[in-house]
């Protein structure tokens, strides 16, 4: 493998987006060229302090709030231990009488508190909704990115000979 | 005996005129940032783009990505904003208003006088999308990648 083209594969080499056989290869060149060493050693410098002032991001959070929301949370779940327990040690009599009346009570009433338990889905950062897409292109492709929401409009520079 | 009246009358129309003037520059401006980036099948990429990298190899399939143009404009809301994009290009934007954190928008790129994008499009506040225009004929020229993003 010669430098030019241990260079066009540096960057993948760098995000482990290189198949097995091609990752090697350019390991052992590197290992050889004290260049190619040195250009991956400066992109993985680049990539680290990416990854560091990302990590820094996250660790100056304020998740203060998330706490005290898991803690109640938790509390509540206790509470709902705490009532299964005493139903279990009521007599059965009592118990299929509260069933009884559960269930009077949850068939005459409407289910309105279903409605506000179901919670919108965060969107993602890059979320797109497109509400029109007109294009004089030859070619149009629509592409979206699961992660960030990422969409793309693909076209071609060529006219579709209208 | 009438001018008083007048003249208040008149005072407080133009007062009125005045304010609602002033208003649409106080609370309606958009930051929009418009990334022109070459993709080509090989090559190094620029270091700026790092972070997206994987991301846009995925989405556009080419392997190297250089920024060839950068333009940053604040936006008022209504007024239609171009930007010029490589290749005698130019992106039209209008940004209409914000709805749910997503920032409402037409977004035109044309290449001459043919509309190659005429789209309105709903895209989350300081969200980014793409736009590319692939060269059919020469697929060594690559890709031009447009990346746009809002930011109320």
């Amino acid at each position: 493998m010669t430098c030019d083209e241990a260079g066009e594969l540096l960057d993948a080499f760098i995000d482990g987006e290189l198949p097995g056989e091609q990752l090697l290869d350019v390991a052992r060149h590197a290992g050889g060229c004290a260049v190619c060493d040195a250009t991956v050693r400066k992109l993985s410098a680049v990539r680290h302090s990416l990854a560091g002032s990302l990590d820094a991001e996250a660790a100056s959070l304020d998740l203060a709030g998330v706490w005290s929301a898991v803690s109640s949370g938790m509390a509540r779940e206790d509470a709902r231990r705490t009532s299964i327990r005493r139903w279990r040690a009521a007599p059965a009599w009592a118990a299929g009488l509260a069933m009884a009346a559960g269930a009077m009570l949850w068939l005459s009433t409407p289910p309105a508190h279903e409605v506000q338990r179901v919670a919108a889905a965060r969107p993602r950062p890059n979320q797109t909704v497109i509400d029109r897409l007109d294009s004089d292109s030859a070619r149009l492709e629509l592409r979206r990115e699961r992660k960030y929401g990422t969409t793309l409009i693909m076209v071609s520079a060529e006219g579709d000979g209208q | 005996m009438t001018r008083r009246p007048l003249g208040a009358a008149f005072g407080s129309v133009l007062g009125f005129a005045t304010a609602l003037a002033a208003a649409p520059c106080t609370a309606t401006a958009l930051d929009v940032k418009v990334t022109s980036v070459r993709a080509f099948a090989s090559g190094p990429s620029d270091a700026q783009l790092i972070g997206l990298r994987p991301r846009l190899r995925r989405l556009v399939g080419y392997r190297s990505f250089r920024v060839v143009g950068e333009e940053s404009r604040r936006c008022t809301w209504g007024m239609r904003e171009s930007f010029t994009v490589p290749g005698g290009r130019v992106m039209y934007v209008v940004p209409k208003g914000m709805r749910e954190q997503a920032v409402v928008m037409q977004v035109k790129l044309l290449d001459g006088s043919r509309a190659l994008v005429d789209t309105d499009v709903r895209l989350q506040n300081r969200g980014v999308m793409l736009f590319g225009v692939d060269q059919q004929a020469k697929s060594s020229d690559g890709a031009l990648i447009i990346m746009l993003r809002a930011e109320d």
